[in-house]
């Protein structure tokens, strides 16, 4: 193995195109993923600051927006049209682009190879291409914001046949084709992507790596990988026959339309078919985002807690059940579809079952912390307060997935609620946890703790008082994706309540430049980081701390333990790295940690 | 330590101050030029709350920078002592989570206090009284749930806060453990699923048959409403023959049609179940009556239907809400456009004999002029098609 980094060495001749924009280098790709996801992620907020603005001062006029918005906002007012094409892309660019692409983009490309010991992906070429097919796709969605008729704005599940007509609204025009566009070219960078992971965690583990000596995170970003790869091609088909239905005059989703003074010759489609190719991949896909950031929180709890992950093997059984039950569950989108009523009892088993990992996770997270020695870095910080918003969001779905509970509370500010804590939030705030955890990693500095606790603390703060109130909203019967609640009496007695979210929705917004002065800062004037900065035991805090193609200058580490050696009774420290072998920790030593099969891999 | 404030704030800190005053000053032009306007009582509690928010703000940047500063001085004297920052920092965030939990179980119970009551009143439908029964006890046990896990969590945060003196308890597993946070939850979901599995079946049982059968019809953006007449039997439709006057495309060579009513305000007897077929003639919309728990997609091309039995007339609810103006609504969960936020019907729900006085008063909406109007749009509807055709052809 070492023969082959002299290999690279000699013929690589990096120049700035090969090392900073067509890098084929894994970590930087990561950083790429990372920049990208973090400009999409402010254009995200940006839209939903303006959007609540809209909420929280329905009647105002805010001369500022006219000048931001042109047309869309004239005399200060935002346009109804626009107020969904911001919800929409809001939507489009927080799931897809932020939390699929930006956190499993960045956290799987840094630290498949690193912590499994492999000296790059599977095919940095393809990792390369998925990186900018990414970036494509980034462009194109970020253009439709700026083009005559505006963007797509039929809502991110962009349903047929408002998404499929152009006449049914505005954005359902060349905005909803660039969508299209964007999406397949995503779901391309997705899948060349995934297929990467899957193939560099299966094949190139360093030795003694065996896959229960892998951290928690490998196993949450394979596990991510899988359902990318077996859920995003049905979205292409979806997006595919969409295409198809708006250019070519086919009617697979489309039936029976009287639309703009004439009845459309479309005969035999259904637009529930439709949704249910996209909510084939949409429930895999909240899991997409929320399975990396679990991934991250238990490597990064337990390493905080300097304790081990409690049930390890638990944790592993209860990820590859809700990768599993993620693929029979789509149905609870789709309750009052329509759709055959004992299908939908099926789907609400399903649905609940799904709970029970995750609520073996929960009670793992609270061992774990147990009788530990918490050290609260910031990443620990985001953390815990994943935790929270997962059992907060996690418990409300509990509610949804109840379908004759769904009747009542379906598209109501409920639903807003609950994702946006439990998928939304909690996978934010797993990938800020990522960030300021593997910072040392990706650019060789530190960030500013204080900093970093300030932005916890306003966050997890904003986070509650935004999304928590929005469960009442929902409670008293108010739908999700209106434009004012003036026009119903019922509704306007939550205008105060939405004023103090839009508030607080400002105010977690500004807290989110802290991040960003200290992300920013911290590349160029951030202390040089140490080498194993959280005394970590994981095998990408043995490779330097300056970056290096291949990863290790010599030979790759060997591992001879799992990666949750911390304070083990009999040994110095309270870190034990995996490359440390058995034979030098003698005093440490348990029975099991000799075995040769992995039933007793467990008896540590 | 006898530097000015202005150097006393270090450039991190100015940074920030700076990017927040910019804010704080923009939205500050922003409501100097919506106060003229400000001429009604709202607007001008608008501009107290705002200007409250933003002292509020400045107040926070400042308590920021002085903690920020605070906590930077204790850094360097403690780090000339010899002694670590990291168990300043350890205590700090440690009491902050259990002061979080505190204020975090205060806020949500003002929130159920507060916010909780301004939700629906109770279910005017006989199935929803059962839903809302589901809902409070799901409601209960994931509230324990949620407050003892929170409590764990957040007392974990604070009691095993790292110690340089202190080593965590290496405890990796326990299978036996696993094993009852794996049953107990199972046990009190499978309850849930049967619960619910029990009242979904019987909301979504086809319709008794002395059911008042209602036709509507969701457009962008209005709902269309058609009852069936004297003969209780609603006549059929199709989409091609819809036209600007036969909105629904109601077909008047079928007999049961001739007699059937269209309203603007939906009426509904007490105590009868009432089934309602939907139906959308460009894009999904969504029937939803939340004082009922009742919603139903109304999907172009395919019927679906929903059923219930109102138990509260429109007077009764006024009463118990003590609200005279309150009135039972169907109105649009899914997104359809522009105007999606409003697009709602009234319904009344009143006592037989008042149903029947009311229907008394409705005349089908099928008349000898209506017929003329309605072949006179369907017309016109065909020559735009041609037209459109022949215009196809000539390019």
């Amino acid at each position: 193995m070492s023969d082959h980094t002299t290999h690279h060495e000699e013929h690589h001749k990096e120049t700035f195109i090969s090392k900073y924009v067509f890098s084929m280098d894994h970590k930087m790709i990561a950083k790429q993923y990372l920049i990208t996801g973090i400009i999409m992620a402010v254009i995200g907020m940006v839209l939903s600051i303006l959007f609540r603005i809209q909420l929280g001062w329905p009647d105002e006029s805010f001369p500022f927006l006219e000048k931001l918005l042109g047309k869309w906002a004239q005399g200060g007012r935002i346009d109804p049209a626009f107020y969904m094409s911001m919800v929409t892309i809001h939507g489009t660019i927080m799931v897809f682009f932020v939390l699929t692409a930006g956190l499993s983009g960045t956290f799987s490309n840094l630290l498949i190879p690193l912590q499994i010991g492999a000296r790059d992906m599977a095919s940095p070429f393809i990792n390369m291409l998925s990186y900018w097919f990414f970036f494509l796709s980034s462009v194109i969605m970020t253009w439709s914001l700026l083009i005559e008729s505006g963007p797509a704005s039929g809502g991110w599940t962009i349903y047929p046949p408002l998404s499929a007509i152009p006449k049914a609204m505005p954005g359902s025009g060349l905005g909803m084709t660039l969508w299209l566009i964007s999406m397949a070219i995503f779901v391309a960078s997705a899948l060349m992507g995934g297929i990467n992971y899957i193939s560099t965690v299966l094949n190139m583990r360093t030795k003694g790596m065996s896959m229960t000596k892998m951290p928690l995170t490998i196993w949450a970003f394979l596990l991510t990988a899988i359902l990318g790869v077996l859920s995003f091609p049905v979205l292409f088909a979806g997006v595919i026959l969409l295409i198809f239905d708006r250019g070519f005059g086919t009617s697979f989703y489309l039936s029976d339309i009287f639309i703009g003074g004439e009845a459309l010759p479309n005969h035999g489609g259904s637009p529930v078919l439709f949704q249910h190719l996209f909510w084939f991949l949409g429930h895999p896909e909240v899991y997409i985002i929320i399975m990396p950031a679990l991934g991250i929180s238990s490597e990064i709890i337990a390493t905080n807690a300097r304790k081990p992950i409690f049930g390890y093997r638990a944790m592993i059984i209860s990820l590859i059940g809700i990768a599993f039950l993620s693929f029979i569950v789509w149905g609870h989108h789709m309750f009052i579809t329509g759709m055959n009523p004992f299908l939908g009892s099926v789907f609400m088993f399903t649905t609940l079952i799904i709970a029970v990992p995750s609520a073996v996770k929960t009670f793992n997270y609270l061992a774990t912390l147990w009788r530990g020695n918490i050290q609260f870095t910031p990443a620990m910080l985001f953390a815990i307060g994943l935790v929270s918003l997962f059992i907060t969001g996690g418990l409300t779905g509990i509610f949804l997935g109840n379908a004759s509970l769904d009747i009542n509370l379906h598209d109501t500010y409920f639903v807003v609620a609950h994702f946006h804590i439990v998928m939304g939030s909690a996978a934010m705030f797993g990938m800020f946890a990522g960030v300021y955890h593997w910072y040392p990693r990706l650019f060789g500095k530190m960030m500013d703790d204080r900093l970093g606790y300030f932005h916890f603390w306003l966050t997890f703060i904003a986070v509650y008082c935004v999304f928590f109130p929005m469960h009442f909203m929902g409670l008293d019967g108010v739908p999700r994706r209106y434009y004012s609640f003036t026009s119903f009496d019922f509704m306007k007695e939550w205008l105060a309540v939405n004023r103090f979210i839009s508030i607080a929705a400002i105010l977690g917004s500004l807290a989110q430049f802290i991040f960003l002065y200290n992300f920013f800062r911290s590349i160029f004037k951030g202390k040089k980081a140490p080498q194993n900065p959280w005394n970590s035991n994981t095998l990408e805090w043995t490779a330097p701390v300056e970056h290096m193609h291949g990863n290790w200058p010599g030979e790759i580490p060997w591992v001879y333990r799992w990666p949750y050696d911390y304070s083990k009774p009999g040994h110095d420290e309270d870190f034990i790295p995996q490359n440390v072998p058995l034979s030098q920790t003698m005093s440490s030593n348990l029975p099991g940690d000799y075995g040769t099969h992995h039933g007793s891999k467990e008896s540590h | 330590m006898n530097m000015s404030i202005a150097q006393q704030l270090k450039s991190s800190t100015k940074a920030i101050l700076g990017l927040v005053l910019l804010t704080i000053s923009s939205t500050a032009s922003f409501a100097q030029a919506t106060m003229p306007a400000a001429t009604d009582v709202a607007s001008q509690e608008l501009g107290i709350t705002f200007w409250f928010y933003v002292l509020l703000l400045i107040a926070a940047v400042f308590a920021f920078a002085v903690v920020n500063k605070t906590l930077k001085v204790l850094e360097l004297t403690q780090e000339l002592n010899g002694k670590k920052i990291k168990n300043t920092y350890n205590n700090v965030n440690g009491i902050f989570f259990i002061v979080f939990l505190l204020l975090f179980l205060a806020y949500v119970y003002d929130q159920f206090n507060t916010l909780g009551r301004m939700g629906l009143p109770e279910s005017a439908s006989e199935h929803g009284a059962i839903t809302d029964n589901l809902f409070n006890i799901t409601a209960i046990i994931t509230g324990i749930v949620f407050i003892i896990t929170h409590i764990l969590l957040f007392y974990f945060s604070f009691k095993y806060k790292g110690k340089e003196t202190r080593k965590a308890f290496f405890y990796s597993h326990n299978d036996k453990l696993e094993l009852y946070w794996t049953i107990i939850p199972a046990i009190v979901l499978a309850v849930m699923v049967l619960s619910g599995w029990k009242a979904w079946t019987n909301i979504t049982a086809p319709a008794p048959k002395e059911a008042l059968t209602l036709d509507v019809t969701g457009k962008q953006f209005a709902w269309i409403v058609r009852y069936p007449g004297n003969d209780n039997t609603l006549g059929s439709k199709a989409f091609k023959l819809v036209n600007d006057v036969n909105e629904t495309g109601v077909d008047f060579n079928d007999k049961n049609a001739k007699d059937d009513l269209l309203v603007n305000e939906i009426y509904l007897p007490v105590n009868r179940p009432v089934k309602f077929n939907f139906n959308a003639r460009d894009v999904i919309h969504s029937a939803y009556m939340p004082h009922f728990r009742a919603q139903m997609n109304c999907v172009p091309g395919m019927p679906t239907t929903f059923w219930f039995k109102p138990t509260i007339t429109t007077e009764q609810m006024r009463l118990k809400t003590n609200d005279p103006k309150f009135d039972y609504l169907l109105l649009c969960a899914k997104v359809c456009g522009s105007a999606h936020y409003n697009m709602q019907v009234k319904i009344v729900v009143v006592n037989d004999t008042e149903y029947a006085t009311w229907l008394a008063t409705k005349k089908p909406f099928y008349t000898e002029e209506m017929a003329k109007q309605i072949q006179e749009a369907a017309a016109s509807v065909a020559k735009a098609k041609e037209e459109k055709l022949a215009l196809n052809t000539h390019e």
